[in-house]
């Protein structure tokens, strides 16, 4: 969109705001008929809605042209067409179904929409067993698209608290992305604050929210960059973790360290990333982040060697989410491993799998490989028991996922079972940040695709079931990024509600006493 | 296999009408997976994977991977598959997609030349892919699909399995956000 200077800019008059989510969709047929004739009206006398309008159908253009599938393809059909065929002969053939409802035919005489394979008319043996093969798919897409069921409410089952008011709060706009508390009465959590620039863009900034006398204050800390991970040691002591971004710079890990004062920035190692973080005691923390394990002994952060079994290169990398120490002797910590080569060594693996780390006599060893699975959570509760969290590819259903628990227990990691009445979340599911209160209680966070919010899981010792979280009417979407528990009675969840298409505020919720709530100014 | 499926009521695409949907579609469904996972190499294997669904589902007869069906069902099931393909490796890929701006800064930090030169054309392609990634993978695919490759908000809904309405709020929110960004490296650049 590089086009000529652009002359002074026109100045928005009161009614322009109304207008903002209008101008790049007024011709979708989904727009409100009466709200873009509005617009319409509006658009003839208004300089400054004009150039908005402009500006939006240049980016189209530009889109179209630079994003597009313009030019030569960049394959040779033949050598794809080769490929294509190697590799599904590779590979078991899968019952093929579609990725979600069958798309409507175009035509009347197009056939009906009934579950592909059903229509076929089959005999003798292979008939029998296409019946079965059907059955069974049939019964796993009625579980996966079935309507939704409200959760029965059981004996102990947390109850929500709802709100119809958006938790805004004014003049924040970004996100939260972990919490650390204290106590009860006090608590930090990080994340991101939207800084907007001069020429109308924005870019994030460091955010450090404090929790005291029972209310959250903001503060954005001058450092371009998202902080994702906190842990407290105590009131005066603990460490941020994140990504900083710095103008004419490369990304670099930040590391904040809280004194009991301020917020003060450490250097870190060359090339590493850090988005959790678990300190033991002041002297001594770890951080997990995209091909890195640090550790902190008090005076430095240095990169830990990664076990060399994984067979990490330039084309195997490994992505470390989640860490939980026990104790300076022993912990977990989980990831993906990605394999990013080419040629037959990507078609002979699977494109990733999910890793649960183990540190144990000084050295961080490889516990289990989960094929096709991505690991995003770990709460060990003692050396004995443990929760992991994360999704794992559907063999059957290629390009979904299903969410996956790990129950560590008497020296063995068990996929959990399934938790039941999920609803539309079971589509392309997955499992977030996980907190284990104890053996008889936890939460662990995941996002319903279909109703574009997050859920909460709740565990009370025997299955894991979903609690509704507070109905927030009049956004578009709210996600939880973290949670942390202090008790069995009391915690917080935090992240994002997106109030409107281009309003992004912090969204905390508080649990007590077996009440869900959004807190709000 | 061609004896049992001779008793099926559909008729299965020939390996020349499958190499002809190949080579109709493979560059724009490249092109969509590109733009959507940032990464060349992984655009590849997964439109190769794409491809490879589609043609056990054309040799197991299931719709549309038949005759019977029409070009632009295809395309929809193709783009369906890749879209959920590449949804689901960056979620692998990482859990949070951090992407850079540094790509946005080094473009902007170079001389613009004269209006439409290929250099030019190159850093404003790369800009406006830095500037994508600024989006969530989820926006940024509706804004692709929609804009880019010109499906109707109807079919990017089934594309990707929300409805029209919410096809509308993402498209609102993610041409906001990319006009943000790619207005403030361009202004950066002047």
């Amino acid at each position: 969109m590089r086009h000529s200077a652009r002359p002074p800019q026109p100045t928005p008059g009161s009614q322009c705001p109304s207008f903002a989510e209008v101008w790049p969709v007024l011709n979708e047929q989904a727009t409100n008929a009466d709200l873009a004739a509005s617009a319409r009206a509006h658009l003839a006398t208004c300089a400054y809605c004009q150039q908005q309008l402009a500006d939006y159908e240049r980016l189209d253009l530009d889109i179209r042209r630079y994003l597009g599938p313009s030019g030569p393809p960049r394959y040779r059909t033949e050598e794809l067409m080769k490929d294509i065929l190697e590799g599904a002969a590779e590979q078991p053939a899968a019952p093929s179904v579609p990725p979600l409802a069958p798309v409507a035919p175009a035509s009347p005489q197009s056939r009906g929409t009934a579950v592909p394979g059903t229509r076929r008319v089959l005999s003798g043996l292979g008939a029998l067993a296409a019946v079965l093969v059907i059955a069974l798919l049939a019964a796993t897409l009625f579980a996966r698209f079935a309507p939704r069921h409200p959760t029965p409410a059981t004996k102990g089952t947390p109850i929500v608290k709802g709100t119809s008011t958006p938790p805004l709060e004014s003049g924040l706009q970004g996100q939260v992305w972990d919490i650390a508390m204290v106590s009860a009465s006090e608590g930090w959590a990080v994340g991101e604050a939207d800084h907007p620039l001069a020429n109308g863009g924005v870019s994030p900034q460091a955010l450090v929210r404090h929790y005291q006398h029972g209310a959250w204050s903001s503060q954005v800390l001058p450092i371009g960059g998202v902080l994702t991970g906190i842990s407290m040691v105590s009131a005066s002591e603990g460490w941020a973790v994140g990504r900083g971004f710095e103008v004419g710079k490369p990304d670099s890990v930040l590391l904040l360290h809280y004194d009991g004062h301020t917020w003060k920035q450490v250097p870190g190692p060359q090339r590493a990333d850090a988005e959790q973080v678990q300190m033991l005691s002041a002297s001594e923390g770890w951080a997990v982040g995209d091909g890195s394990i640090l550790h902190y002994d008090g005076r430095t952060w240095r990169r830990q060697a990664l076990p060399t079994s994984l067979g990490l290169s330039a084309a195997k990398t490994i992505y470390v989410s989640d860490i939980s120490m026990l104790s300076p002797a022993e912990g977990w910590a989980v990831g993906t491993l990605q394999v990013n080569g080419n040629g037959d060594t990507s078609k002979a693996n699977p494109p990733s799998s999910g890793v649960i780390l183990h540190y144990i006599g000084g050295y961080w060893t490889v516990q289990k490989i989960i094929q096709r699975a991505g690991l995003a959570g770990v709460s060990m509760l003692s050396a004995a028991d443990g929760w992991v969290s994360g999704s794992i590819s559907e063999a059957n259903i290629p390009g979904y996922t299903a969410p996956l628990l790990l129950h560590y227990s008497g020296g063995q990691w068990a996929q959990a079972p399934q938790p039941l009445n999920l609803g539309s979340y079971l589509i392309t599911g997955s499992f977030g940040p996980i907190s284990m209160v104890s053996s008889t209680d936890g939460w662990v966070t995941s996002f319903d695709s279909g109703l574009l919010h997050s859920i909460l899981l709740h565990y009370d010792g025997t299955a894991w079931s979903k609690v509704e979280l507070p109905n927030i009417q009049n956004i578009i979407e709210y996600s939880l990024n973290n949670l942390a528990m202090l008790s069995a009675n009391e915690g917080w969840a935090v992240g994002v509600v997106n109030v409107t298409s281009s309003l992004a505020s912090p969204l905390m919720l508080h649990y007590l006493n077996g009440v869900w709530s959004v807190y709000s100014k | 296999m061609h004896e049992r499926l001779s008793t099926l009521s559909v008729t299965l695409m020939t390996l020349a009408a499958f190499t002809d949907m190949v080579d109709r579609h493979q560059h724009a469904l490249y092109t969509f997976l590109r733009n959507l996972v940032s990464d060349a190499e992984q655009a590849y294997d997964l439109m190769q994977d794409t491809f490879q669904e589609a043609w056990r589902a054309s040799r197991a007869g299931a719709d549309p991977l038949i005759a019977e069906c029409t070009d632009d069902q295809r395309r929809r099931w193709l783009f369906q598959v890749a879209y959920h393909r590449g949804i689901s490796a960056l979620r692998r890929r990482k859990l949070i997609r951090w992407e850079s701006l540094d790509l946005l800064r080094e473009m902007a930090a170079k001389p613009a030349g004269d209006t439409g030169s290929f250099e030019e054309q190159i850093v404003e392609s790369e800009a406006l892919r830095a500037a994508l990634a600024r989006l969530t993978s989820q926006d940024a695919a509706c804004l692709l699909l929609r804009v880019a490759h010109g499906f109707s908000a109807a079919e990017v809904g089934q594309i990707m399995g929300v409805a029209p309405n919410s096809v509308a709020k993402r498209l609102s929110r993610a041409k906001q956000r990319l006009r943000a960004v790619y207005l403030a490296h361009n202004e950066e650049a002047r």
